[in-house]
């Protein structure tokens, strides 16, 4: 394992690493000091969405299915955290973590039924989960119903523990340690027996059976990290926030979709591009939201057709995303090995 | 004890009977050919051997266990290697991904199973061609594709689905020397085909197929002089 | 236990507004018959008929029935702009390409025309909006009705089109075979823009039906999208009537099952109920293949 994530930073490939890993723990410093918070929520949320993003990858960009629900993995995490953080006292610093789990079973649970499905059909069914949730969960007292959940403020010696502190600096912190994990767990998992298998899948399920390989196996393998790591998504969400209720975290629009065009915004048949996709469009989706929809709610919806404008540029244009138009125009080293995929 | 045995195999697609209570044995080390017009059931029969259907009756026993039913990756697992008729590459991946895929099943590290795909690629004269696309090869290069990556996944059996179809005379005797080596080195072979020169030559022995029954077993000669056989393929594709 | 009355009231209205899914569902069949498209953007082509009713309702007094040839023909303008611009260059590439192409259409007309009519929701007063017809226990509200009869006719008006004008059967072939219709001269790929244009046209003079006796809102689209989805995966993908009939069915369903259940839970029902039949008949109750 070690030994993959070694030759993934060796040459240009680690200096970019390391150059961007400095500015983003640098950044969030200068946004303090010169009191930004505009710019600190957007990396928080840039942050958030690359973590959620790389995690969607995992099933549609390796393994081809693409999901428009991953809303559901967000709210349960959300919530779990929340809930365990209100009504038991537990430390997010575990809850973000259990939230994850729960999160990923949720996510198996799902895979069950789900996997059977082609492509439309898996996505149609993605979306249908996601409103069944959000409807459960509205109708739910014990997760709040309609008016969701709060969690109060606390004194100063229960901060840390607690991890409630103003604006998002903090938390950007905490977000880029979980990417961190993320690409830690990721990387060598794509590079390995299992990347390889997933991508077979992607392909052509029936050769990928005459190789051996068991697609409902491997697809619900993808979902449990997929699921995991979206759930952490929401966890980090609940800590920032302090309120999860149903209409925001199952939102199909505000969070399934921004996810899906974060990924294929960014390049889904590249390891980084979630990252990228995420980096891109959330500024822009942001600053049209912020500046001008709550200036002029008259103009409610502008900044999701800004996006619906982005996502069908990308469709017909570009469908492999910006990291893949970058490989194309020969900005970046063509890829041999697998872990990622071989250029169109 | 035969490698290979089909019992009484019967495979209903509604109101059609693909296979009809087809029965034969191959016995290891074996080069097979399964010919029969159009519609014969021949492409039926192998989805059936490596899984992908499921017979309504018969058996089927491959190395000593019995398989019917079971599922296409388990069957592989079990040493049975398989083209497809309309070559399935994984477009999207190198060539050598593609094969590398295929040893991964008997060497889960990934730099070994890439060392043995580059092995299987040099038997089948793709090496050079690595590190390309898949998509892109052309039909003659996907179809050693398929060969390759099935012999990556080391098999006992390897069931051939009309690889040499598209080929020109000069390519079809290069791939079926190669077919020769492969067999040499412990690889049974069972190939269906409609270029009868290829399976006349490589066959050492063949079963005949028509209207899913199987209608004459033996070696070429007899087969070429088998009046039943003849009847068959009057009117239809030419012999 | 539910009197029988409000049962069948329910039915009653259930099969006056199973009419306007029938179309939604009607043009989205149709799409997905010719093309092997599946467009997520249907119940938005539907808020736009919805809105040009609106609109010459409110600017010129165009009494909404009348608007009906005119939304369609909006509508279906739109449709054949849309296949030639962006469905036409997805038919072939990736299914994920196609899937967020279409997806980007919903994003782009449902608040697209949020932000440029505003979020609020209208509503239009036709002069017979109160009118009621008794049949003893059984109230017909006349907008529904007329709904209804305009619904009917439109599916017949189409089901004549296919079968006896040049273009319907052109039509049908091209659904069949492909290649066996343009190696007969028939220009396939005018005729999707045909079977797009009309497709979201129909769906169109559903939201101008839909229009006169409840509420619009730009983001309407979403709930007759689930409902024309469930319409066809529940009547069948090869058939085009009966995605028709399956309408009513759903329509009918919807409206018996609110007296019983709750309306949050109502939904969840449907969208269980969506799930189920996708896995297990995805061929639908009166499809033909496997596509």
């Amino acid at each position: 394992m070690l030994q993959f994530i070694k030759e993934g930073l060796s040459g240009k490939n680690g200096q970019y690493f390391a150059i961007v890993t400095a500015v983003m723990l640098v950044a969030p410093l200068i946004f303090w000091k010169l009191d930004l918070p505009f710019a600190a929520n957007a990396m928080l949320l840039c942050l958030m969405f690359s973590i959620m993003a790389m995690a969607w990858n995992l099933l549609e960009g390796y393994t081809g299915q693409l999901s428009f629900g991953h809303a559901v993995f967000f709210g349960v995490g959300a919530y779990t955290t929340m809930i365990l953080m209100l009504y038991y006292g537990v430390t997010p610093w575990i809850g973000i973590f259990v939230g994850g789990l729960v999160a990923a079973l949720v996510g198996l649970a799902l895979g069950v039924p789900l996997f059977r499905l082609r492509s439309h059909w898996f996505a149609l069914a993605t979306i249908a989960v996601g409103e069944i949730f959000k409807l459960i969960f509205i109708s739910w007292d014990y997760v709040g119903g309609s008016a969701g959940l709060q969690s109060p403020i606390v004194p100063e010696e229960q901060k840390l523990y607690y991890l409630q502190y103003a604006g998002s600096y903090v938390y950007i912190y905490l977000a880029l340690g979980l990417l961190g994990l993320e690409l830690l767990v990721m990387y060598p998992l794509v590079k390995s027996r299992i990347g390889y298998y997933l991508q077979a899948i992607r392909e052509d399920e029936d050769a990928a059976m005459s190789l051996g390989i068991n697609p409902f196996k491997y697809k619900m393998v993808a979902m449990f990290f997929s699921a995991l790591f979206t759930g952490i998504g929401g966890g980090i969400y609940t800590v920032r926030f302090r309120f999860v209720d149903p209409f925001a975290v199952f939102d199909l629009i505000s969070v399934s979709v921004y996810i899906t065009i974060a990924g294929i915004l960014g390049g889904i048949y590249s390891f980084v591009g979630p990252i990228v996709g995420s980096f891109v469009f959330v500024p822009i989706s942001e600053y049209v939201r912020v500046y001008i929809v709550s200036r002029f709610p008259r103009f409610y919806g502008l900044h999701v057709f800004v996006l619906g404008v982005i996502l069908l540029a990308i469709s017909l244009l570009a469908p492999e995303g910006i990291m893949g138009w970058l490989e194309k125009k020969g900005y970046l080293k063509k890829r041999e090995e697998s872990g990622e995929v071989g250029e169109k | 004890m035969s490698l290979l045995e089909v019992k009484g195999v019967v495979k209903r697609f509604g109101g059609l009977v693909a296979v009809n209570d087809v029965s034969f044995s191959i016995d290891e080390g074996e080069r097979i050919g399964l010919i029969g017009p159009n519609g014969a059931g021949k492409t039926t029969m192998f989805n059936l051997i490596s899984g992908y259907y499921k017979p309504d009756k018969g058996r089927i026993i491959f190395d000593g266990r019995d398989i019917t039913g079971r599922r296409p990756y388990e069957i592989t697992k079990l040493g049975v290697g398989r083209t497809f008729q309309i070559v399935k590459p994984l477009s999207n991946l190198t060539v050598l991904d593609n094969v590398a895929i295929g040893a991964l099943l008997r060497h889960p590290d990934v730099n070994e199973a890439r060392k043995r795909a580059e092995e299987v690629l040099k038997l089948t004269g793709l090496y050079e061609k690595r590190n390309m696309r898949a998509g892109s090869l052309n039909l003659p290069e996907k179809k050693r594709l398929e060969l390759s990556r099935a012999l990556a996944t080391e098999p006992k059996l390897l069931l051939l689905d009309e690889v040499v179809a598209g080929l020109n005379p000069s390519e079809v005797d290069e791939l079926l020397k190669l077919l020769r080596e492969i067999n040499e080195s412990g690889v049974t072979i069972l190939m269906v085909e409609h270029v009868m020169r290829a399976v006349m030559n490589i066959s050492e022995r063949i079963i005949v197929m028509d209207y899913g029954v199987k209608i004459a077993e033996g070696t070429p000669q007899e087969i070429a002089s088998d009046p039943r056989v003849i009847e068959a393929y009057l009117g239809r594709e030419e012999l | 236990m539910v009197g029988l009355d409000y049962v069948a009231n329910a039915v009653v209205s259930g099969i006056l507004i199973g009419s306007v899914y029938s179309l939604v569902g009607m043009g989205l069949a149709l799409i997905w018959g010719i093309m092997d498209v599946i467009n997520f953007a249907q119940g938005d082509y539907m808020m736009l008929g919805a809105f040009v009713t609106y609109w010459a309702f409110t600017l010129a007094g165009v009494d909404p029935l009348l608007s009906v040839p005119l939304s369609f023909l909006v509508t279906f303008a739109l449709g054949v702009l849309t296949q030639r611009v962006v469905i036409e260059r997805v038919l072939d590439a990736p299914m994920v390409s196609q899937i967020t192409a279409t997806f980007a259409l919903l994003l782009m007309i449902r608040y697209g025309a949020e932000a440029a009519f505003g979020p609020y929701t209208k509503r239009i007063y036709v002069p017979y909006a109160d009118v009621i017809f008794r049949f003893g226990t059984i109230s017909l509200q006349l907008p529904r009705l007329v709904a209804f009869f305009v619904s009917l006719g439109v599916a017949v008006a189409f089901y004549v089109f296919l079968k006896t004008t040049y273009t319907g059967v052109a039509l049908r072939a091209v659904s069949q075979n492909r290649m066996a219709a343009y190696l007969m001269g028939i220009n396939v790929r005018k005729m999707y823009w045909i079977a797009f244009g009309i497709g979201v046209g129909i769906s169109a003079v559903g939201g101008t039906l839909v229009a006169t006796f409840l509420p619009i809102h730009p983001e309407m689209g979403g709930f007759y999208a689930l409902i024309a989805f469930i319409v066809v995966v529940f009547g069948g993908f090869g058939s085009v009537f009966g995605a028709y009939i399956s309408g009513i069915i759903i329509g009918v369903t919807e409206s018996v099952s609110a007296l019983f259940i709750s309306p949050s839970l109502k939904d969840v029902v449907a969208f269980l109920l969506f799930i189920a039949i996708i896995l297990v008949k995805p061929t639908g109750l009166f499809g033909t293949e496997q596509r």
